[in-house]
C-alpha cells in the first residue's frame, strides 16, 4: 500500500512539474528519484527504511529544537557569486564595448572631463566623458546631465546612444554617439510616403474639381 | 412655358442644363423620360444654395433655391456640343423636342438619365489615377424616332 501511493506520488509530479520546480524541492533533489524509482521496479526500495534514514540527519521529520534566531548576516558564498557590475553602469541603453575597442574607434580626445554621478542604487560612481567636438560631444553632455536643449531633441533621433565603458577601477568612460544613417533613412522613407500620399490625395481631389468645373453636375 | 435645355457631347465633364436660359449647378440627378403614350417622367435632384438635396418635376415644381452659374462654354466648345432643349408644361401633348435649334418631330420616345454620385472609396481613392474611377456615373440618352415607313430608329442623342 504505501509503495502504491510512494509510486503514485512520483508519477503524478513527473507528469505536472516543470524540471524547474523538481530542482527546487530540496527534499527529492536529495532523494535521487531516478534511483530510487528503479529500486522501486525491481522491488528493493521501501519507503520505511528511507523515512527513517531521513530523520537522522535532516529538516524534516524530527521535532523542532532549540529556537534559535534567525541569522541576519548572509553566507558569503552569495556575495561571492554577485556580478561584477553592479549597476554602475545603465543596463538599458548604449552599447557594450570594451576599452580598448572604444580607444580604437574613437582615438585620442580632445578632452576628457572627469564628472561624478550616482546610480540607481544611490553610490557614487565617476564618469570620464570623453570630447572629441562637435554636435555628439553636446549630445553626449546633455545625456550626462539628464537635460538638453529644445532644439537637440529632433536631431538626437538620428544619433545612437552615448557609449559606456566599465573601467576596471570602478570609473566609466563615456564616449560620445555616432550618427546613425539607418535612422536617417528610415525617416526619410516614412516622411516621403507620408507626402506622396498626401499629394496623391491632393491631386486626385483637385483634378476631380477642375474636370467638372464646368459641368452642372457636381 | 418651361424651359430645360442640355448641352453635352456625351460625358458628364462636358454637360451643362440649362433652366429657362440660365445654366444651373450643383445638380446631382436628371431624369426625362417621355412618351407618345402619355409617359411624362421629368425629375432633377439638385442641390440648393442652402447645402439641401431638393427632388423637383422639371416642368411643374418652382426649382427652389436652385443654383445658377454663368454659362461655362464658350461659343467655340459649344458648337463642339449637341443641345437638347425640351419645351413643355407637364403634358406629352404640348411638349417640344429641339435639337441643335431645329426642332424635332416624329418622336416616339426620349430617354434621358444623368446621375453623379461621388465613389468614397477611402484610402483606394488615393491610388486611382484616374478620375472617373473617384465619381460613379450615370449618362444614357436615347431618342426613338418613328420614320416615314413607320420603322422605328433609335439614336444616342449627344453622340
Amino acid at each position: 500500500m504505501r509503495k502504491t501511493i510512494f509510486v503514485f506520488a512520483l508519477i503524478s509530479i513527473f507528469m505536472c512539474s516543470t524540471q524547474q520546480e523538481l530542482m527546487s524541492q530540496a527534499t527529492f533533489v536529495n532523494l535521487n528519484i531516478a534511483d530510487k524509482f528503479e529500486k522501486i521496479i525491481k522491488g528493493n526500495f521501501s519507503l520505511d527504511k528511507l523515512i527513517s534514514a531521513r530523520r537522522g540527519g535532516g529538516s524534516f521529520g524530527r521535532s523542532r529544537g532549540i529556537s534559535r534566531p534567525r541569522s541576519t548576516t548572509r553566507s558569503t558564498a552569495r556575495t561571492a557569486t554577485r556580478p561584477s557590475n553592479p549597476q554602475r553602469t545603465p543596463s538599458f541603453g548604449g552599447k557594450r564595448m570594451s576599452s580598448q575597442q572604444a580607444q580604437a574607434k574613437y582615438g585620442v580626445p580632445r578632452k576628457v572631463q572627469p564628472m561624478s554621478g550616482t546610480n540607481a542604487a544611490g553610490s557614487p560612481v565617476n564618469y570620464n566623458v570623453h570630447h572629441y567636438g562637435g554636435f555628439s560631444s553636446s549630445l553626449m553632455t546633455g545625456y550626462m546631465m539628464g537635460n538638453m536643449a529644445w532644439w537637440m531633441m529632433a536631431p538626437s533621433m538620428l544619433y545612437s546612444r552615448p557609449v559606456y565603458v566599465e573601467k576596471g577601477d570602478g570609473s566609466i568612460d563615456v564616449y560620445p554617439p555616432s550618427f546613425d544613417w539607418g535612422k536617417l533613412f528610415t525617416i526619410l522613407i516614412i516622411a516621403a510616403v507620408i507626402i506622396y500620399f498626401a499629394r496623391a490625395y491632393r491631386r486626385n481631389k483637385n483634378r476631380v474639381v477642375s474636370n467638372y468645373s464646368q459641368s452642372s453636375f457636381s | 412655358m418651361p424651359t430645360l435645355s442640355i448641352e453635352s457631347n456625351g460625358m458628364l465633364e462636358k454637360t451643362a442644363v440649362y433652366y429657362n436660359g440660365s445654366q444651373i449647378s450643383g445638380i446631382k440627378e436628371l431624369l426625362v423620360n417621355i412618351d407618345e403614350e402619355g409617359l411624362f417622367d421629368c425629375v432633377i435632384q439638385y442641390e440648393g444654395s442652402d447645402k439641401k438635396l431638393y427632388t423637383k418635376q422639371i416642368f411643374t415644381d418652382t426649382l427652389t433655391n436652385v443654383r445658377t452659374v454663368p454659362a461655362s462654354f464658350s461659343e467655340e466648345e459649344a458648337q463642339l456640343l449637341q443641345l437638347l432643349t425640351i419645351e413643355s408644361d407637364g403634358d406629352v401633348e404640348s411638349s417640344t423636342l429641339f435639337l441643335n435649334e431645329e426642332p424635332l418631330d416624329g418622336v416616339v420616345s426620349l430617354y434621358l438619365h444623368i446621375k453623379v454620385d461621388k465613389n468614397k472609396d477611402g484610402i483606394s481613392s488615393i491610388f486611382k489615377k484616374k478620375q472617373y474611377n473617384l465619381i460613379n456615373e450615370t449618362f444614357k440618352s436615347e431618342i426613338t424616332f418613328r420614320n416615314e415607313d413607320d420603322s422605328l430608329e433609335t439614336e444616342d442623342i449627344f453622340l
